[in-house]
């Protein structure tokens, strides 16, 4: 307890929590804006938290991430287009009750359920990550590279569009982490003769080239284009709390299901909110009124959508395997700024762990205060097209592949990365797998070499033990099912939702 | 057969298969030459195995491609945003390679207001005092306040 107060105390400090407050706005426009996602508002925060301390830079990322759970509810509501994937499910039931004019009051409902959720990730969160992490701390270099096989297998299995396409994309990940000095014996791998490449592929540039140049590229159809509001005229009507009270179930189930499958590498929180959305319809005595406005159907997936983020935080900062991308790139942000995130990130930064999560639940009331106060502004913002705000996002995602190390170099690599990632997304290969495979590859690398190595070259170490066994029998059987699934049918696991979102489409991850 | 050879998917599949081949071949061949192992393993052995993977997903997607009916699924652009892309592209190879010989305010202002040009903006007021206010924004914080070497 004393570790989370002193998270708290740090948190509370003013500069810290400025930034929280700072990134909880930015992730709230951001998210509301179709088109725009929580990874690009990430990236644009890169180099203005270069020169910070680890803690405020990263505080400021979990207020955007916290932020555009909401955001991206806002334009399902009011424009039946998703800001964020998870949001599409919102737009179910949060159109129709704005079309029936009570728009502010279905604002109040996504703002409540986000919150809940949010606090229910929380303590989902900060109860299990301490335990984990002492489980985790015991893990051998063998289990640490089979883990993080697991994860990469499940981020293919569960990615949005095709698992084949999802497997590819997790080998050109692993492939750019080969690049650079080999990390036991100093081989220089596929470095062409560039000394900038010695080091390995520039990781922020990279991100920056994915998570910025390339989304906006692939968002050139929405240059110019404004969107029509069901309503302008926009007052928050926050649910009673009798009215809450009779949606626990729908608080629990979200909360649940987001914690739950946000702790699962990869998969985030669209798939999640779906299944919530399902269950409560299905448990419903009033199914049929769900799809018409029932205020069921805004609180469970927009519970689920914030839960994910206490969900994320578990495999994160205990086993060092990002839950999505938003988290992928918090995970840059450690090795930045010179922590290595792993099994020892709680033995060698508990506090800065414990004000993570103190950062979490703080960002998570800011973002309620926030998106009930300042909904006008956001309304406003939804409408503009995105001509006037793109050039602004390249540059800072310029500066930021520049600020990564004082050089032009990552400039080129960001540029590159964007193509490559452009090129990708217009194919319908997921870009999340990619950056979780260059994210995971050294890590399963360096963590095999050295398990082989002390082993004496057995590889009967990696299934040695049962529960190896039992992670190795889970990867081929995954490995087994994708191939099986995309021999089985060409149709993509995205059949059927009724929405388009620009960051569905640009296979981002959350 | 041809005309489907040709399609997007199938030629991604291809190159995909080239690149997985050209990381298998690096590896074997440099591999033959490595004499320190660690674990019985060099430091080729794992992108060679990645490389083997690569070309083996990447022709079960050119026989899926090639089997498929009906044409590539996607977002679509038309040719005004195709020349946005490549706009965007020319601006920012042009861009980091001013960074470091032109003010950041100056290249920041032209780069803001060639992009609003290119994305269709036509008021002349209000392009130049975005870009001028905006790149003396970003000035103050990158330049004065975070003193990046730019």
């Amino acid at each position: 307890m004393e570790p989370l107060l002193a998270g708290f105390a740090s948190v509370l400090e003013p500069f810290n929590f400025l930034l929280v407050l700072g990134g909880t706005a930015l992730g709230i426009l951001v998210g509301a804006m179709p088109g725009l996602s929580s990874p690009m508002a990430i990236i644009v925060l890169l180099p203005l938290t270069y020169t910070m301390a680890p803690l405020p830079a990263l505080l400021a990322m979990v207020g955007v991430y916290v932020g555009t759970k909401l955001g991206g509810s806002f334009s399902a509501i009011l424009l039946r287009t998703p800001g964020t994937p998870a949001g599409a499910c919102t737009a179910l039931d949060g159109f129709p009750m704005a079309q029936r004019g009570e728009a502010g009051r279905a604002l109040g409902l996504a703002t409540a359920g986000s919150s809940l959720g949010g606090v229910f990730g929380w303590i989902i969160a900060v109860t299990f990550i301490p335990l984990l992490a002492k489980i985790a701390i015991k893990s051998t270099n063998a289990d640490i590279a089979l883990i993080g096989i697991l994860g990469l297998m499940m981020v293919s299995a569960f990615v949005r569009g095709s698992t084949l396409k999802g497997l590819i994309g997790v080998i050109l990940g692993l492939l750019i982490g080969t690049v650079g000095l080999d990390p036991i014996t100093a081989t220089p791998r596929f470095t062409f003769g560039s000394l900038g490449l010695m080091e390995g592929v520039p990781f922020a540039a990279a991100l920056i080239g994915f998570f910025g140049i390339a989304v906006i590229l692939a968002d050139m159809d929405l240059v110019g284009r404004r969107s029509e509001l069901v309503s302008r005229d926009v007052i928050v009507r926050l649910p009673s709390l009798r009215e809450i009270g009779r949606r626990w179930q729908s608080v629990i189930i979200g909360g649940l299901y987001g914690t739950g499958v946000g702790a699962v590498p990869g998969v985030g929180a669209e798939g999640a909110t779906w299944l919530a959305y399902a269950t409560v319809r299905n448990k419903s005595k009033e199914r049929d009124k769900f799809g018409t406005g029932h205020p069921d159907g805004i609180v469970a997936p927009e519970a689920t959508n914030n839960a994910v983020t206490g969900g994320t935080m578990v495999p994160m900062l205990t086993l060092g395997i990002p839950g999505d991308g938003s988290t992928a790139i918090m995970l840059g942000a450690f090795v930045m700024h010179g922590i290595e995130p792993g099994v020892m990130l709680m033995q060698t930064s508990g506090d800065l762990v414990y004000g993570i999560l103190a950062g979490l639940l703080v960002a998570t009331v800011c973002m309620a205060v926030i998106g009930l106060s300042a909904i006008r502004a956001f309304v406003y913002v939804l409408t503009k097209d995105r001509s006037w705000l793109f050039p602004f996002v390249l540059v800072l995602a310029t500066v930021g592949a520049f600020a990564s190390s004082n050089a032009v170099f990552p400039i080129y690599i960001a540029i590159a990365f964007g193509v490559v990632g452009f090129v990708l997304e217009r194919l319908g290969f997921p870009i999340v797998t990619t950056v979780l495979g260059i994210i995971l590859g050294p890590v399963i690398e360096y963590n095999a070499r050295v398990a082989l190595a002390i082993s004496g070259g057995d590889w009967g170490v990696f299934v040695g033990a049962p529960h190896r066994a039992g992670v190795c029998l889970l990867i081929a059987a995954l490995f087994a099912w994708e191939i099986f699934q995309s021999f089985r049918t060409n149709k993509t696991k995205d059949g059927g939702e009724p929405f388009r979102t620009t960051e569905q489409s640009s296979n981002q991850g959350g | 057969m041809l005309g489907r050879l040709l399609r997007a998917e199938s030629l991604a599949a291809l190159v995909l298969t080239g690149i997985g081949v050209f990381v298998v071949a690096t590896s074997w061949s440099s591999a033959s030459g490595v004499f320190v192992k660690a674990g019985g393993i060099t430091a080729w052995t794992l992108p060679g195995i990645y490389g083997a993977i690569l070309v083996g997903l990447a022709l079960l997607l050119l026989t899926k491609a090639l089997l498929r009916h009906g044409g590539d699924a996607g977002r679509t652009l038309d040719r005004r945003g195709w020349l946005r892309v490549v706009g965007t592209l020319i601006a920012a190879v042009a861009y980091g390679m001013a960074l470091t010989e032109v003010p950041f305010f100056l290249s920041t202002a032209v780069l803001l207001a060639a992009l609003f040009v290119l994305y269709g903006r036509r008021q002349v007021v209000p392009i130049v005092v975005t870009a001028l206010v905006g790149a003396g924004v970003l000035d103050v914080l990158f330049i004065r306040l975070l003193n990046l070497p730019i």
